[in-house]
């Protein structure tokens, strides 16, 4: 669990060092400027080089493991669930049905796919549960939000 | 100067209980509490779509009933941000941090009667300070000029990314992340994109609820999801008496709420991004001062009871320069005074004695809308908590549309969606590395902010960075950042050793048990 | 009751779909588009014109928000509606005139894709300085601009707006110079006048009136032909020898390219009675504007002239901003230059 929790904080140093260098690519393209006349480049490099230096410092001082480590003991559980594949692929999928529907045929049928597609993805729900609570919000969200808050997003683009 | 204003306050609560303007009061509370408790659902969307409405009403009943919107709002935001961890409104991103776990040990009931409390003591605050100090408020704001705001946005942004649970380095990683998604869109200054990466929509920037509803909401589902074990509600009594919080637990949250009054009375000096400082450095300044900083984070009480105080002092404070000067402080209080312009009436130093009813039939009114809030939230909190009852797999789908629909309606187009999938899973991933993502929303609503106003301060010296120590405001508030900086330091070295020390004792005891 | 508005405006827009005779118009309800962010000048002139326009044609003109960009974005979805007549817009120098100088390939021309119906209010700048502040008249501020250029500092709403150009005009003309301090929008400059952190700024009448009158900010000079009656003592640059110095922040009521000439007219008249009706012109001088009806031509005229004149100013300060703006409704977003990171 120790080592575990170390290389955890090496890939989350790391992770930081290489978002940071990629600010600091993208924001030097930009004109840096003067101390009097800041350019749009200035604060992009500026905490991208922060961003570097507090990743290295995360790595390096692996404080994140030691009260990782403490808390978990004391908590008495991890807080390292495994990714679970059929549920995180399910609601992810959802909210892309959401999208592509939600663009091409409008809110109804976005709602029901993405209600449905993520509520697939729990291991205890059966089809016929799934179904009906999308249908349920399905109902409940046309008339919250398209009737009484008028949002504006028509119910169907046919 | 006292008895006066005491005086037009009684002539304030002579306008606003009058019957229609209480009717007017209580629609715009009920209609903001219930706007604030559907995540992503804005407050300026709800004021922009009544303000129309508005134009037949008399000014004082207009007045009244968009205000309520907005703070009846903040309470509404509470409730889901510690039921289902979906902050709205960037200050209670905070809430989240002890108000969720909270709910998860069963104790949803007693967190949320307790943001009431604070909220009430915390507005209450506010309307006081607004009736005795707000001239010589006025004049202190006017001192905030660029160089000022900065240090005082440094100050806030090192306070707040020490809060999260985890190592203050990840904490100020994250701050730091958040500022750079704040930069994503066209620079004000030179109007250039940046970090746009050819992609058109990011041109207009990040929505808020976005990066609040995909690090919160869709990040924490992945995580959740099938791994959740079902949260206990053999606790959640649903009687009055037992929502009630205890008499130890009031004791608790009681100086806390006091303090987070204080600092965000103080942060209202900032309008638009005041309540979100004023929470985030309210509750670093609760953990630091607490004896027990170990519970913060995982459902202490004073977590949940000094942001809601300050947060509610701060929005309060946040109508003073725009009621005083007539100068609005953010979008939503430039709505107020859009509204008020319509009716024909121009706000400026001069409403005070032109149109008394208006002014103090407006502070009257908060005080009995924040009391509608109480009597109407508190029975309410029962039906609220059974929201915890309601078994993961038909919570999360649910949520997840609430999500979807709430991102779309913030700029009526779908790619906001696209992009709430987007930070969602790569906050899933900042999750699985041990980053706690709230310091990301303090860094990303401060972000541009200080960026215009640190390079504004600097065009203003000449490009001088010595400005910053020079002005004496300015000079107190770094001294301060200073030293916090060093006394964590102090702190994380201490500490260090004591957790070293307590490891090994639970090492021990680890391996007895095996 | 609103939502019951609401469903029966839907049900209105689905039947009155299809064509129209003049004298029906408007058979449905307009949408006004006022490409700026609720709660500025721009969205109280366009709710005032909207309840007036309403109350003369008995159907709803409903204000919609579309802000952005330098106004471009709004200003890009009016241009591209359907020219029924069904879409107006509130526009003002911002996307008329400065735009096309200051973005590289608007989606929309101010000449050929638009059509004014007239002109709703205009209001001159008023040049403002903190009544604590050492000057006492224009003069003064020039005379100290010319000894020590560079070291006062002026406010605006942002780079390229209109009072950016007229301060830039300003000291062209006065011969003097400051240095720009950008804000975003126009209510923090004036914060920041009251704070002392700038020397002056130049605002028009509704943002300056109550606080000129609280004795907490000084006017010296305005930028009208005439004097105004709100403020009689405040000399006009004309008065002061700098006859060049004329600007004014300016509505007006436009339409699509493309609407029959039939409605065109009756908008007109539209307009003009609503104008001249007492109650629309009190609303709107309780606001801070002047109703000043002006008919189309002469709109396209002034439109035309100001091009020439701001073009100058903005070419020869090399005002510049990156690019174009972003319509909202189109995916693909073209009109915008290629490469995201211009240098």
């Amino acid at each position: 669990m120790s080592r575990h929790i170390r290389i955890r904080e090496y890939y989350a140093g790391a992770l930081m060092v290489l978002i940071g260098i990629g600010a600091v690519l993208e924001g030097s393209s930009y004109k840096f400027g003067s101390a009097a006349q800041m350019g749009p480049g200035f604060f992009p490099v500026v905490l991208g080089i922060l961003l570097v230096v507090v990743g290295i410092l995360i790595a390096v001082t692996q404080q994140g493991a030691a009260e990782a480590r403490y808390t978990h003991a004391k908590a008495g559980h991890s807080g390292d669930e495994p990714f679970d594949l059929k549920g995180g692929t399910a609601i992810i999928a959802g909210v892309v049905s959401f999208i592509i529907l939600g663009d091409f045929a409008g809110l109804v049928p976005a709602t029901f796919s993405c209600v449905f597609i993520s509520a697939i993805g729990d291991r205890t729900t059966s089809l016929k549960g799934a179904l009906t609570l999308a249908m349920i919000v399905t109902v409940l969200g046309s008339v919250v939000f398209s009737v009484m808050l008028n949002v504006q997003f028509p119910l169907f683009r046919w | 100067m006292i008895l006066s204003a005491l005086n037009d306050l009684l002539y304030g609560f002579s306008v606003a209980l009058q019957p229609a303007n209480l009717v007017w009061c209580f629609t715009g509370v009920l209609i903001g509490n219930l706007v604030g408790v559907l995540p992503g659902m804005g407050v300026m969307a709800a004021i922009s779509i009544l303000l129309p409405l508005t134009f037949s009403m008399p000014p004082v009943a207009a007045l009244l009933m968009l205000s309520g919107i907005y703070y009846g709002s903040q309470y509404g935001g509470a409730i889901c941000s510690i039921l289902l961890n979906l902050p709205c409104h960037p200050p209670h991103a905070v809430t989240c941090l002890d108000g969720y776990p909270l709910a998860k040990q069963g104790k949803g009931g007693v967190a949320l009667g307790i943001t009431m409390l604070s909220s009430f003591a915390g507005a209450s605050f506010g309307i006081i300070e607004m009736i005795f100090f707000a001239p010589a408020l006025v004049t202190v704001a006017l001192h905030f000029g660029a160089a000022e705001i900065c240090s005082l946005m440094v100050l806030g942004l090192l306070v707040g990314s020490t809060l999260a649970k985890g190592s203050p380095l990840k904490g100020i990683s994250m701050t730091l992340l958040g500022l750079l998604l704040g930069l994503v869109g066209t620079d004000i200054n030179t109007g250039i994109g940046r970090f746009t990466f050819g992609i058109h929509e990011l041109l207009d920037g990040i929505e808020i609820v976005a990066v609040a509803l995909g690090m919160f909401g869709i990040a924490e589902f992945l995580k959740s999801v099938n791994n959740v074990r079902p949260i206990d509600t053999s606790h959640t009594h649903i009687k009055l008496r037992d929502m009630c919080p205890s008499r130890s637990e009031l004791k608790q949250a009681a100086m806390p709420m006091f303090r987070g009054t204080i600092i965000g009375a103080l942060c209202a000096l900032i309008p638009g991004t005041g309540p979100t400082i004023a929470s985030f450095v309210s509750y670093a300044t609760e953990k630091k001062l607490s004896k027990t900083p170990e519970r913060f984070g995982h459902g202490a009480i004073e977590g949940v009871a000094c942001p809601e105080a300050s947060t509610h002092s701060s929005v309060q404070g946040d109508f003073i320069p725009t009621m005083s000067l007539g100068i609005p402080g953010d979008a939503v209080m430039a709505l107020l005074l859009g509204a008020l312009i319509i009716q024909g009436i121009t706000p400026g130093p001069a409403l005070m004695s032109a149109h008394p009813d208006l002014f103090w039939g407006l502070i009257a009114s908060f005080w009995i809308g924040n009391i509608m809030l109480m009597v109407l939230n508190v029975p309410l909190i029962g039906i609220w908590v059974k929201l915890l009852a309601v078994p993961y797999r038909i919570l999360y789908p649910s949520a997840l549309f609430f999500i979807c629909i709430g991102v779309y309606s913030s700029t009526n187009s779908i790619t906001p969606v696209i992009l709430t999938l987007a930070i969602g899973i790569f906050g899933y991933l900042l999750l699985r590395l041990g980053f706690h993502p709230a310091p990301i929303l303090l860094g990303f609503v401060l972000g541009p902010r200080f960026e215009d106003e640190f390079r504004r301060a600097m065009i203003l010296s000449r490009g001088d960075v010595m400005v910053f120590a020079e002005k004496p405001i300015s000079a107190a508030i770094l001294c301060l950042t200073a030293i916090l900086i060093g006394y964590q330091i102090y702190a994380a070295f201490r500490n260090r050793q004591a957790v070293g020390g307590k490891m090994e004792e639970l090492d021990n005891s680890l391996t007895v048990e095996e | 009751m609103r939502m019951l508005f609401l469903i029966l405006i839907a049900a209105m827009s689905l039947a009155g779909a299809g064509a129209l005779r003049a004298e029906d118009y408007p058979a449905k309800p307009v949408t006004l588009i006022v490409p700026f962010t609720p709660g500025g000048p721009a969205d109280s002139a366009g709710r005032i014109i909207a309840r007036a326009l309403e109350h003369q044609s008995g159907r709803p003109f409903i204000v919609e928000n579309i802000g952005g960009a330098g106004s471009t974005i709004g200003v890009t979805r009016a241009a591209n509606a359907t020219p029924d007549g069904y879409s107006l817009l509130l526009a003002s120098s911002s996307a008329l005139v400065m735009a096309p100088h200051l973005y590289a390939n608007l989606r929309y021309d101010p000449f050929t894709s638009l059509l004014p119906i007239g002109q709703i209010t205009e209001a001159p700048f008023i040049v403002l300085v903190n009544s604590a502040s050492k000057f006492r008249s224009y003069a003064d501020l020039l005379d100290y601009g010319k000894a020590n250029p560079g070291k006062m500092n002026f406010a605006t709403p942002g780079l390229g707006t209109v009072q950016h150009v007229t301060v830039e005009l300003m000291m062209d003309v006065g011969g003097f110079s400051a240095t720009h301090v950008p804000f975003k929008g126009a209510a923090p400059t004036v914060t920041a006048l009251l704070g002392g952190e700038v020397d002056f700024i130049v605002e028009t009448l509704n943002s300056a009136d109550a606080l000129v009158a609280a004795g907490k900010l000084r006017p010296l000079a305005m930028t009208g032909i005439k004097r105004l009656t709100q403020m009689p003592d405040v000399p006009t640059f004309q008065e002061l020898g700098q006859k060049d110095v004329e600007m004014r922040s300016w509505f007006a009521l436009i339409a699509p390219k493309g609407v029959s000439a039939p409605i065109m007219a009756r908008l007109e008249a539209m307009l003009n009675a609503a104008l001249t009706s007492e109650d629309t012109r009190k609303a709107f001088r309780a606001a801070g504007f002047e109703p000043v009806p002006m008919p189309p031509a002469e709109v396209s005229t002034m439109i035309r002239r100001e091009h020439e004149k701001f073009g100058t100013i903005i070419r020869a300060k090399n005002i510049k901003l990156g690019h174009a703006p972003v319509s909202p409704e189109s995916t693909m977003l073209a009109g915008l230059m290629g490469e995201n990171s211009v240098r």
